[in-house]
Parts: C-alpha cells; structure tokens; sequence
C-alpha cells in the first residue's frame, strides 16, 4: 500500500461498492508515455518486453499509488499483425510508416486469421505482463488495458486519408472493414478478459476534432457496440471507453456505445459531460496532461484538480479524477508527485465540497 | 456576365461545395462549350466553392471526410479547365514548403492546409510527415522558397519548430522566407517566441495570414 494510503485500491473499491465509507475516492493517472523515466530507460525499452512493461507499471504503483494500472497495447495492433511497416522511436510509440493496404477497392484479403491472439505479439506480451503484475501486487490493485476501437483500427489498415475520404464515399466498404475489425478486436478482448483484465477501447481516429456527429452514429457508434455487447455477452465486465480531442457533440452517443465508463479529454468541459450522460456511465477525467501535468506547476495542476472535483464529484454514476489522455514521455515526475498530493487532499473521505468551492 | 454563364459558375462553386464530383465536371464541360474563360471557371467557380467549404469547415458544418471530398471535386474540374488554359506567361507562383516535423506522423491537418494553399494557388511542396529538421532547410534552399509551414500536433515535438529556425538562421537565409507554424498545441506567442512570422488556428486562416504576410514585404510575391 502506498504511504499515504489507509486502503489498497482493491480494499476501497470493495469498500465502495458495498457502500462503506473509505479513506478516499478512487484517483487515477493515464501515465503510459513517463513508463521509461520511471525505470531509467527509454519508452521504446520500457515496452520491449513483458518484464519491462509489468516493471513500469508496478513502479508507477509504487511511486504515486493511484487505483489503477494500465498495461499499454497499441492502437496499430492490427496493423502490425497484418504486416504495416512501422518505426520505432526512442522515445515514444510506433508509428506506421507503410499501411498494410493502400485503398478500400480490394477487401478479400482480409483473414481474421492474421490479426489473432496467436499472432500478435503485443497482446501476448500484455497477458504476461499482466501475470507478472498479478502475482507481485493483483491483491492490491486492478489492471486495465485499451483495445483499439473500431474507427482507429480500420484506418491504421489503409490509413487515415483513404478511410475519411471512404466514409462518404465508399460506405459499404468501410462497412466491411469495420466488420472485420470489430470481429478481430473482439476475438483479441476474449483473451484479455479470460487474463481477467479489464477492457477498455480508445479510438483517437473517431474524434469530435476530426468527423461529425452523423459520422460518428453511422460508423463508430453500431460497431462500438458490437464489440461492448460481445464482451459483455463473453462475460459480465465492465467495459470503459476513451475518445480523445473535443468530444462535445459526441457525449450522448458515446454513451449509447453501451459502456460503463468513459474517460472524457482535457478540451471537453466536466459540467456539460456531467450534466448529459452523467446519469448513464461513470465519467473520468480531465486534467490537461500537456498544458498542465507535463509543462504546469504544482498550483496549476492544483487548481485544475480542484475544478474537475468542483465539476464532478457528485456525478450519478460516479467519477473518477484522472487526466484528459495519456501523459506525455517527458512529463516531469515531480509534476506527477504534485497531481497524486492534491488528488488526495481533495478526494479524502468524506468529500466536504468546501474544499474545492 | 451572361445569366448562362453565370449559371455555369454558379454550379462549379456549389459542385465542389457540396461534394458533387460529377456535377462539377459536367458544370467544368460546359463551361469549356460555352467558350467561358477557364481561368475565370477556375477562380470564380471552383476555387469559390473550395472556399465556401472551407467557412462551413471553420463553422463545424464540414469536417474533415467532407473537406476531403470537396476536394476531390476540385481536383476533378481542375482535370477538365487546366488543359484549355491558354499558356501567357504566368505571374510566378508563390512556392511554399510544408511538412510536420520530425517525430510526429499526425499529418490530416497538415494536408488540409497544403489543400487549401494549393486551391489558393500557391505551388506546395510537401514534405510528408515525421520530417528531419534539417531537410525543411534543404528544401527551402534547393526550392528557394518563400513562404516555409511547419505543422506539428505534439508538444514534445514543437521544440524542433524552432531548431529549424535557428538552421535557417545559420545557413544565412532567414530573410529570404517567410516561417509559419501551427497545429493543436501551438499558439500565437508560441510562434512569436521561436521566432516564427505567423501563425493561424486552421487552414482558412493560414491562407489569409501567409497572404499577409507576404504582402507585407516591400516586393510583391503573391500569387
Ligand atoms: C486523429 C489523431 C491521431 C491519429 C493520427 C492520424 C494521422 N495520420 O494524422 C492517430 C490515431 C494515428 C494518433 C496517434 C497518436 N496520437 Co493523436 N490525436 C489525434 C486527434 C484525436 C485528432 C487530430 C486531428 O487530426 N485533428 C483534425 C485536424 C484537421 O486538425 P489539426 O491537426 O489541429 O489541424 C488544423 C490546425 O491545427 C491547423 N494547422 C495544422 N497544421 C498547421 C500548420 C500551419 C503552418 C498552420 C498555419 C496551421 C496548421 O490547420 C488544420 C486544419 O484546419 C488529436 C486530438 C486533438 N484534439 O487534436 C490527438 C493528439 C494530437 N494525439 C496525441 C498523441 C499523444 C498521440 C500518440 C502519441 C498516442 C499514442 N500513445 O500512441 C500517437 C502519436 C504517434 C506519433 N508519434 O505521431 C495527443 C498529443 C498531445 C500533445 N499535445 O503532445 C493529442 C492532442 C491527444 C491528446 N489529448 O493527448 N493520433
């Protein structure tokens, strides 16, 4: 248990769910892109292996203590199965240099065969990570891990301009694809909650900041809940979702996806999410973790804290304080000490809104 | 001019705003038939419509897959016009260099803007995405450009915005180009404390401000 804790995450989760009181509410931090400075090496190293990338997230626990964990897959993996070129980076993620196909005309190829546990190497090298944080720490904290969602899959697989210029004008074949990556997404999330680790999607690519609302309901929303319902269907979990950039227009519909949670970014105001889809999942979010967490100070991330608490602490459903995405590689980690101090002071139990009014 | 023409003018600009290909070629045919300046059908029609969806984008009408697609409009009845225009000798188009810096690959921004600059007939080189610093200035001497855009979305790779500047600088051919930047994390002060002349939250404005900007020097070099 962290120093400054009365309660292991497990311990309060249990708690809060019976309704006991607790020492505190649940606090998180996304903190994939720090992992390599918490080991002293770089991020490429820090996710080269599953030692390495248990090693990272059992440090994080033990530096900073918030409640969750979260072993990184990646938003290419399919992608990469099926054979993209990619880079490799020092320091940050891969990046596709070459899309495994280059227009939507010729989709008979596709072989969920190629995109199967069995094949990809990241999601193997997650389960392992995940045992190995199980065995060192699982009683104490939980461990979740993001899936690509289904409009980021599909346009990591012919890439971003052929799939946007698609959507309008090649809607039965971005169908078809979609279907594919659904169903692989799928067959991958088994094996992941058979691991019992907890799912989540994230699709950057389905953004408010890049198609409309329409767009959004017409192809991110039916297959988003194709994949929520076969997860949910494989076995009663929960299910969170992350769409980053200015989701605005996209709350209720992102809530209609099915999941339990969503994680909402820094440019969506907490109020507005509150009050229109607060009654349906839980929310989480949103400190700025560029502006604020990386290149902020202690009283900027503080009043940031404060505000999201203000905002969302009496949200329906439940919320958690957690940043808007993920934390960028050179976050300084003294800034992350700061976020973990206020999150305490204004998540302990009892909550007294005093204190962020 | 003619309510015919006028006609046909008007259908280039609403095909290429509402995404309608092949009105737009059907609209650019007739405008060869009825002997309308292609240059005028160009500027008038579809350059008119790129713009007009280039407001609906900036009012969040559009977004991308839709800009996309008015542009493929475009392109479709420039295919047609740009055969027939007569060749006089051109006042010499405005070169720019484009590309988002080394290190980030998020690049559908980047391409907006090299689209609405080559619609506003600007000669875009484009340099991809995840560009190493010291190609932007190889470019930009090889080309002799005279506007160079830079684009990044990542805070961590923003730094190297200004590393392209300090090379322009050393190379000794600061003043002979304009520098714009922009992209999610950026801001006008930003700009202004690398050094850069200009900045501008989206494409449309990134149009209007280079249009500024090199207007604003004593030799004239718009397009
Ligand atoms: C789509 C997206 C992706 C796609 C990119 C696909 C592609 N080929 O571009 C994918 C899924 C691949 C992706 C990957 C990643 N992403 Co991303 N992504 C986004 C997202 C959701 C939207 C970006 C976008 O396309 N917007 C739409 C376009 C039209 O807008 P725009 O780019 O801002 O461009 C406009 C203006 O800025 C301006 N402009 C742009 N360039 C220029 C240049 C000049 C000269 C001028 C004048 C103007 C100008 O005009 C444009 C048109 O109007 C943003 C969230 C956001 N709020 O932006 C995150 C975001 C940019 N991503 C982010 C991150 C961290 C990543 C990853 C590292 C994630 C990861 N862990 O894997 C990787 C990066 C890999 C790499 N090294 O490049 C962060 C960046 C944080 C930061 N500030 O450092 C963001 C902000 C999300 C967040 N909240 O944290 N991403």
């Amino acid at each position: 248990m962290h120093k400054d804790d009365q309660m292991t995450p497990k311990e309060r989760s249990t708690a809060l769910a019976m309704g006991k009181t607790v020492d505190r509410m649940p606090v998180s931090v996304i903190c994939l892109g720090p992992a390599g400075q918490l080991l002293n090496m770089s991020y490429r190293e820090a996710y080269a292996s599953a030692e390495n990338r248990a090693a990272n997230q059992i440090k994080a626990y033990e530096l900073f203590g918030f409640d969750i964990l979260n072993l990184i897959y990646s938003l290419h993996a399919l992608a990469i199965s099926m054979g993209a070129r990619i880079e490799e980076p020092d320091e940050g993620p891969a990046i596709i240099v070459e899309h495994p196909l280059s227009s939507l005309d010729d989709l008979s190829m596709l072989n969920l065969e190629d995109v199967s546990f069995k094949r990809d190497t990241i999601a193997r090298m997650v389960v392992e990570a995940h045992k190995i944080i199980e065995d060192k720490i699982g009683v104490e904290i939980g461990v979740e891990t993001s899936l690509p969602g289904p409009i980021t899959a599909a346009a990591g697989i012919v890439g971003p301009a052929v799939f946007l210029n698609g959507l309008l004008k090649k809607p039965e074949k971005v169908h078809q694809l979609l279907e594919f990556c659904s169903d692989a997404i799928i067959n991958i999330a088994r094996h992941f909650i058979d691991a019992n680790l907890q799912v989540g999607l994230a699709d950057p690519m389905a953004s408010g900041s890049v198609i409309s609302k329409t767009l959004y309901d017409t192809f991110a929303l039916p297959y988003t809940q194709k994949i929520v319902n076969a997860c949910k269907a494989y076995k009663a979990v929960g299910v969170g979702y992350h769409v980053c950039g200015n989701t605005t227009k996209l709350l209720e519909s992102m809530a209609q996806t099915g999941v339990d949670g969503i994680g909402i970014d820094n440019l969506v105001d907490m109020a507005a999410a509150k009050e229109r889809i607060g009654h349906k999942v839980a929310l989480a979010g949103n400190v700025p973790p560029v502006d604020l967490v990386c290149y902020g100070n202690a009283q900027t991330i503080d009043f940031s804290i404060k505000e999201c608490f203000r905002k969302t602490w009496d949200s329906p459903k439940g919320y958690t304080l957690t940043t808007g995405c993920d934390l960028p590689v050179n976050t300084p980690i003294e800034n992350i000490y700061a976020y973990m101090k206020s999150a305490r002071y204004y998540a302990k139990y009892p909550i007294d809104p005093e204190r962020f009014n | 001019m003619e309510e015919k023409e006028k006609q046909i003018i008007c259908r280039l600009a609403s095909g290429v705003k509402n995404m309608d290909e092949k009105m737009t070629v059907e609209a650019a045919n007739e405008a060869l038939v009825n002997h309308i300046d292609p240059t005028q059908a160009i500027n008038n029609g579809l350059l008119a419509g790129m713009n007009q969806a280039g407001l609906l984008y900036e009012t969040e009408e559009y977004f991308v897959p839709e800009l996309l697609l008015c542009s493929d409009a475009l392109y479709a009845g420039l295919d047609v016009l740009t055969p027939h225009i007569k060749s006089v000798a051109s006042k010499a188009r405005t070169r720019m260099v484009i590309g988002v810096v080394q290190g980030d690959t998020h690049d559908i921004g980047k391409n907006l803007v090299k689209l609405m600059f080559e619609t506003s007939g600007f000669d875009v080189l484009d340099l991809g995405r995840d560009v190493p610093l010291n190609a932007f200035v190889d470019k930009v001497k090889e080309v002799q450009a005279q506007l160079l855009c830079m684009s990044t979305l990542m805070s961590t790779t923003m730094d190297g915005m200004a590393r392209v500047i300090e090379k322009l600088e050393q190379e000794g051919i600061r003043n002979t180009v304009r520098v714009m930047v922009g992209g999610g994390p950026l801001n006008q002060s930003f700009a202004h404390k690398i050094g850069a002349d200009g900045y501008a939250k989206d494409a449309i404005e990134a149009v209007r401000t280079a249009r500024q900007l090199l207007t604003s020097g004593t030799e004239d070099i718009l397009p």
